[in-house]
């Protein structure tokens, strides 16, 4: 299971990301909020959180001329920040790689520019998080299932689902155990569990645990969700599950996207879907 | 991976070390509380652990009290079914034993389940006698036979209620079915663990999570450490320092389950004891002897008894405010961080006061655990 905190496809919560993170980015410049020596982060969660206060930012003489790359990462160094900030930033910065994040916070340094803080970039999914009755240590088993970077960077991807009402897995503080009990509500309601695994392809989710809680929360509100039978009937989907049974990967349909100019990767899927449904080959193999 | 396995969020995950978070390094061992989901028992994850090891279940006796509704009796001491878990090569994998703590999530009236059924007594030599001669396999109707053999008379049965009694009518022991869903909690103690405590923790976790256990409302998890390193004036006044002093932020750093009852500050007197035996007012010998005389026992927030025993039956430092726990990434980043201050505790070095902030303290004692570690 892999952390997916860089959608690249058109999902919601990429959308959102990549629209607020700038001009959150632009406020707390504007109101002075500069930059936190990153190596402080990712202690104890919100005891740390509780006693960051704001300092100066590092700054650098402006460079007569673009830096290079590694230019601007030897400055990256020098400013003490760490492999663990790089990875961050670059959560934070929606970026692929964390080199380009190394590279592009040691621009900024040499020109001068404040870093923005991950604590405060990532204050409303972290809040969020507490708010739902997480803890630091949660964050620790989260990242440790996701494989994410760092406990700080799972608490803000698990706090971006929660504000897009996506259960996240327990902590051992809820005993109540809601991801559990819309796990049940899910299979209750006449989903299987391969339905769970369709859906967490399809909505691009951690694991198809994830697609049954989310599925399940919306059957216990009351939100209307469609119901088993039409998933099955739904030619969309089918396509998805077509390509996927075909031994297809998201990888796949990532570069069937590329081939065919399209934006979102499970479109492609049920385009690739049709046509194998339609006998038609694929320009890629399984 | 399997849908099975993926159904629940780590099931089956390789275990690996918590990114930023270094496990333990000493020798612990863990005593976890869970609950059984309504209908299982603490036998079905047993069976579940043995399966997967291709080990063995062995029922066991475990020793424990209960209140007594007989007024002039404070409590009475009884035997209940524990289940012992062994690897295929024979090493203990893990016991699982009831935890009369836990009640809160538990239906009281709920009728007794079949095979389940305690033995009680109001003597504790009585009750060790039992159980060195009865079967812990035996069902309730046949368990006090050897008992009764060896006074030489019959066993009384009244009901579901096994009794015996002495020739002069004294009640040695009485067997009864276990009501209120006590096969439900379910105390998963490890054997000491020397390596990859996450892997050793996510062993016994994971499976507990798929079967559908839970962390119990008055759950704790207890850190067992070698008791040796302690046992001189400078690491038991620090250990004393470190519980006393740091008391607040440390709970607040670990999360200590504020229903856990059986947790209490240590007394002032054995503060201002250790701090005069560690300025050099006493020798070990002198602090041990004084130590012993203030009463302490188990049920503290650090459980310190073994230290201060001639010869203890298990020589280890108990620490018991750790929350309740079934993820083993949360279990082993707070005992690392636990196993990192006990480390700076065997320093000469006093351990210094901490802020009067408690964010200030809480940050520091995270220095310390570092650096200790």
């Amino acid at each position: 299971m892999t952390q997916d905190t860089t959608p690249t496809d058109g999902t919601r919560r990429g959308r959102r990301a990549r629209a607020r993170a700038p001009q959150r980015v632009a406020r707390m410049v504007g109101a002075g909020l500069l930059a936190l020596p990153l190596g402080t982060l990712g202690s104890i969660g919100d005891v740390t959180l509780a006693s960051a206060t704001p300092v100066p930012a590092i700054t650098a003489q402006p460079a007569p001329s673009q830096p290079t790359d590694a230019e601007a990462q030897a400055a990256f160094w020098e400013a003490d920040y760490t492999l663990s900030d790089a990875e961050q930033l670059a959560t934070l910065w929606q970026l692929d790689s964390v080199g380009d994040a190394k590279t592009r916070a040691g621009q900024k340094i040499l020109q001068g520019l404040p870093l923005p803080s991950p604590a405060d970039l990532a204050a409303d999914e972290a809040r969020a998080f507490y708010n739902a009755g997480y803890s630091y240590w949660d964050s620790v088993v989260l990242a440790w299932l996701w494989d994410s970077p760092s406990p700080q960077a799972a608490k803000v991807a698990a706090g971006a689902k929660l504000l897009d009402r996506v259960p996240v897995p327990p902590s051992d503080d809820l005993t109540a155990d809601v991801y559990a009990e819309a796990q049940a509500a899910f299979l209750a309601a006449g989903y299987t569990p391969e339905d769970g695994i369709y859906l967490a392809e399809l909505w691009n989710l951690d694991s198809p645990g994830d697609a049954k809680a989310a599925v399940g929360a919306k059957l216990l509100e009351g939100i209307p969700v469609p119901p088993p039978d039409d998933l099955d009937a739904d030619p969309y989907l089918e396509g998805v599950r077509a390509f996927l049974d075909a031994g297809y990967t998201y990888a796949d349909a990532q570069e069937l996207a590329g081939l065919w100019d399209m934006d979102n990767p499970v479109d492609t899927k049920a385009r690739a879907g049709q046509k194998l449904l339609d006998g038609l080959p694929l320009p890629i193999d399984a | 991976m399997s849908r099975d396995q993926r159904s629940i969020p780590g099931a089956g995950a390789e275990a690996r070390p918590p990114q930023g978070v270094p496990g333990p390094f000493s020798r612990i061992g863990f005593e976890l509380e869970l609950l059984a989901p309504r209908g299982s028992s603490r036998a079905q994850l047993a069976h579940e652990l043995s399966e997967r090891c291709g080990g063995t279940v062995r029922p066991v006796f475990h020793a424990d009290s209960e209140p007594s509704l007989v007024p002039g009796m404070g409590q009475f001491l009884h035997l209940t079914r524990g289940l012992e878990v062994r690897r295929d090569d024979g090493r203990v994998l893990c016991t699982l034993v009831d935890d009369i703590t836990i009640v809160g999530d538990l239906d009281q009236r709920a009728a007794p389940r079949p095979g389940w059924y305690r033995v009680l007594s109001d003597d504790r030599r009585l009750l060790r006698l039992v159980a060195a001669h009865a079967d812990p396999a035996a069902p309730l109707e046949t368990v006090l036979d050897p008992v009764a053999a060896l006074f030489g008379v019959q066993v009384q049965a009244r009901g579901a209620v096994r009794r015996v009694n002495d020739g002069a009518g004294a009640t040695i022991a009485l067997a009864a079915p276990q009501p209120g869903e006590r096969e439900r909690p379910c105390e998963v103690v490890t054997p000491p663990l020397e390596r990859d405590h996450l892997g050793a923790l996510e062993e016994l976790l994971a499976p507990a999570r798929e079967l559908g256990f839970v962390v119990p409302r008055e759950a704790a998890v207890h850190l067992h450490l070698d008791g040796a390193p302690f046992r001189s004036v400078h690491a038991f006044a620090n250990v004393v320092r470190l519980f006393a002093r740091w008391r607040d932020p440390l709970r607040r750093v670990l999360g200590t389950n504020p229903a856990c009852v059986r947790l209490r500050p240590l007394p002032g007197d054995l503060l201002r004891l250790a701090e005069d035996a560690d300025s050099g007012g006493r020798g070990w010998d002198e602090l041990r002897r004084a130590a012993g005389g203030l009463g302490l026992t188990k049920f503290f927030d650090v459980n310190l008894t073994s230290l201060l025993a001639e010869a203890p039956t298990r020589d280890t430092l108990e620490v018991r405010i750790l929350p309740g726990m079934i993820w083993g990434p949360a279990v082993a980043g707070r005992a690392a961080l636990v196993d990192g201050l006990l480390r700076r505790c065997q320093d000469p070095g006093p351990l210094p006061s901490p802020p009067g902030d408690l964010d200030a303290a809480c940050a520091q004692l995270e220095r310390m655990a570092r650096a200790g570690g």
